[in-house]
């Protein structure tokens, strides 16, 4: 098998920690826009755990071992601990200032259902919002997302499918 | 609405407003990482670390064992007697106020009393030392040594999590712990610690040479900061001491060039295209193994890799091995490399990845004692019961990410079987940094490996204990190797 790319470079950043930078430039923004959301949309804030997550995995970096995941995967997890522990409190994922991708299909009709199902998304636990955004907003697998969450891929699977169902029968009426 | 599909085909059309970091911020945060995660390396090596890094890119699952809730806790072992030769089981039990381990064979018996009021310590400061009640004397590491080991957090936790879920669910006290069926109480000591073989310069250029590349055409880098000597191909400068192989890849995105790397310790990258040799590629792959690794090729066996390939990587090479040492490389010791990856492309070899790093016994070998295998399974037992600590939950997943591959097979009630088969002594890549000398060298140190399954999901596991005495004592390092290739 040919390595994965995120493989190629942790190995090479595991010979040389200046070429963690490959890594780093690679998902510093999704990163800082996953934090951002969770420290109340301040900039500074999210900067600094930011920093603070890439900061952390470089220096675990070598002992990572690559097991089939992007390093985004990692650097989620780590995130949302960095998240947990500045407010000594489960994370809270703040749901808001949802756009409809560029699509010329999405009609206004859409559009605004879309807007629809967020806020009613918004009225759900906590950790049921965190899978979806992770699943809709940040496009992961179901893996990913169990891998961040420390559940079994099973379990958000059949939670999403479920919520998809309460969503659907909400609007049906 | 239509169905949930239709729900989710409109949530996937969602996404949030995009909040853009500045080029400049974006910089600025790098040149700090950078910084901190150097400081803090150096602040290790100031230390003297004993071992800082395993060498992940060889593929080594390594998990660090922390210390820190040992801190609190005041831990009596009481061994009555010598294991008996029969399995035995082992329940763990534990409430908010006193934790006990009971052997279901009246001998041997744990107790654990931790203190009081358990507060989280960061996973990398060393902990108070148990008191240890054993057969067994006692041992000092050798003054030629420092102990100040500072392996990465990792936990059993995880490995428990792995097969359980490793939520606040877990109940620990319905887990068993089935003892392997003989465990020595002996210790064993004056075991050296033995560097791993460097190939000199000549060994590399010859080796260039016989892979068919120009070696009077090369250049050789070398790094202090690595004590490694690095061979590029013609006018090849890359301005890190990385796998060149690997950066070109990474920015031409093919392998399509011939290409290799070749480090001091062993680590041999090739990607080139097929020659029309008479040999084929697996002889040959195998001679080059055998030439870096110092092993004979029939001490070499080979594995064909019948997973199906992707598009990409079939057009680089048509079969794909791994190739294994069947025994240790060194006399008399366990240790035994991860192995080599090699591809072949209508019979030639085309790819070959991989290190056999080559331990060497020097003139005056400095010396480990050992903990016994009953000191080492206490460890285990006593890690197991560390990490169950919710409060310690992030330290240990912060630092996660080795044991993921076990999945979160769900098991009834989350009621834990391990059984632990055997308890063997094995010799893993380290590094030292000695005292008398400023150059980093990768030794090879001494862990017990634990084998075993978890009954309810058939998962086997290897676990990796620390088989060193400590002169800061309690120091449980736990290295985790889930691989699936347990051998």
């Amino acid at each position: 098998m040919q390595p994965h790319e995120d493989q190629l470079l942790i190995e090479s950043a595991q010979q040389n920690p200046t070429a963690f930078s490959q890594l780093y430039y690679k998902y510093v923004d999704r990163i800082f826009q996953f934090i951002y959301y969770r420290v109340g949309n301040h900039t500074e804030t999210a900067e600094e755990l930011t920093q603070e997550t890439f900061t952390r995995s470089l220096k675990n970096i070598s002992t990572f071992t690559w097991q089939g995941f992007p390093y985004s995967t990692y650097l989620y997890s780590v995130a949302r601990s960095v998240c947990q522990e500045h407010y000594k409190k489960p994370i809270v994922t703040d749901i808001d200032e949802i756009i409809v991708k560029d699509d010329l299909s999405v009609t206004a009709d859409r559009r605004a259902d879309i807007q629809l199902l967020w806020q009613e998304i918004a009225k759900l636990p906590k950790n049921v919002q965190e899978i979806f955004e992770l699943r809709y907003l940040q496009d992961l697998s179901y893996d990913e997302i169990a891998l961040i969450m420390k559940k079994k891929p099973g379990a958000i699977r059949t939670l999403v499918s479920r919520t998809l169902d309460k969503l659907q029968q909400q609007y049906a009426e | 609405m239509q169905n949930k599909y239709f729900i989710e085909q409109l949530l996937s059309a969602s996404q949030r407003k995009k909040q853009q970091l500045s080029a400049q911020s974006k910089d600025q945060m790098l040149e700090h990482i950078l910084y901190t995660a150097s400081s803090v390396s150096q602040q290790k090596q100031k230390k003297q670390t004993v071992f800082a890094e395993f060498m992940a890119a060889w593929k080594w699952m390594v998990v660090g064992g922390t210390a820190a809730i040992t801190a609190l806790l005041i831990i009596v072992f009481n061994w009555n007697n010598q294991f008996s030769t029969t399995t035995q089981t082992a329940e763990l039990a534990t409430s908010n106020k006193n934790e006990t381990v009971k052997i279901s064979n009246p001998t041997p018996s744990v107790t654990e009393t931790p203190t009081p009021t358990p507060t989280a310590i960061p996973a990398s400061t060393s902990a108070a030392s148990p008191t240890v009640s054993s057969p067994a004397p006692q041992h000092t590491t050798p003054s030629t040594q420092t102990n100040t080991a500072s392996i990465s957090v990792i936990s059993i936790r995880d490995l428990i999590g792995g097969f359980g879920g490793g939520g606040p669910e877990l109940v620990p006290s319905e887990w068993k712990i089935i003892q392997p069926p003989t465990m020595a109480a002996s210790y064993k000591t004056n075991i050296p610690l033995l560097p791993i073989g460097h190939l000199t310069e000549k060994q590399m250029r010859d080796l260039t040479s016989a892979l068919g590349f120009d070696s009077t055409s090369t250049t050789f880098y070398t790094s202090e900061d690595y004590a490694a000597s690095t061979k590029y191909i013609t006018n090849q400068y890359s301005e890190y001491n990385s796998d060149p192989c690997i950066n070109r890849y990474i920015e031409e995105r093919s392998f399509s060039f011939p290409c290799i790397y070749i480090n001091n310790l062993g680590f041999v990258h090739i990607e080139k295209k097929g020659e029309n040799k008479t040999t084929d590629g697996i002889t040959e792959a195998l001679s080059y193994i055998s030439t870096i690794s110092h092993l004979h090729t029939n001490q070499l066996e080979v594995h064909n890799v019948t997973e199906q390939a992707s598009e990409y990587e079939t057009s680089i090479y048509d079969t794909y091995y791994m190739i294994y040492s069947k025994q240790g490389n060194v006399p008399n010791l366990p240790f035994k490399t991860i192995g080599w990856s090699v591809g072949t492309k209508n019979g030639q070899l085309v790819s070959l990845f991989g290190a056999a790093p080559t331990a060497y016994q020097p003139s005056s070998p400095k010396t480990f004692d050992l903990i016994s295998e009953i000191d080492a399974y206490n460890r285990l037992l006593k890690d197991i019961e560390r990490n169950i600590k919710p409060y310690e939950w992030n330290n240990v997943y912060a630092f996660s990410g080795n044991v993921w591959e076990l999945g979160y097979p769900d098991i009834p009630n989350n009621q834990i079987s391990i059984h632990i088969t055997s308890i063997s002594l094995q010799y893993e890549i380290g590094t030292q940094k000695e005292v008398e000398e400023q150059n980093r060298t990768y030794q090879l140190l001494p862990v017990y490996t634990i084998r075993g399954i978890e009954t309810n999901t058939k998962k086997p596991f290897k676990i990796y204990i620390d088989a060193t005495t400590s002169n800061s004592n309690a120091k449980i390092y736990s290295i985790v190797d889930s691989s699936a290739n347990l051998q």
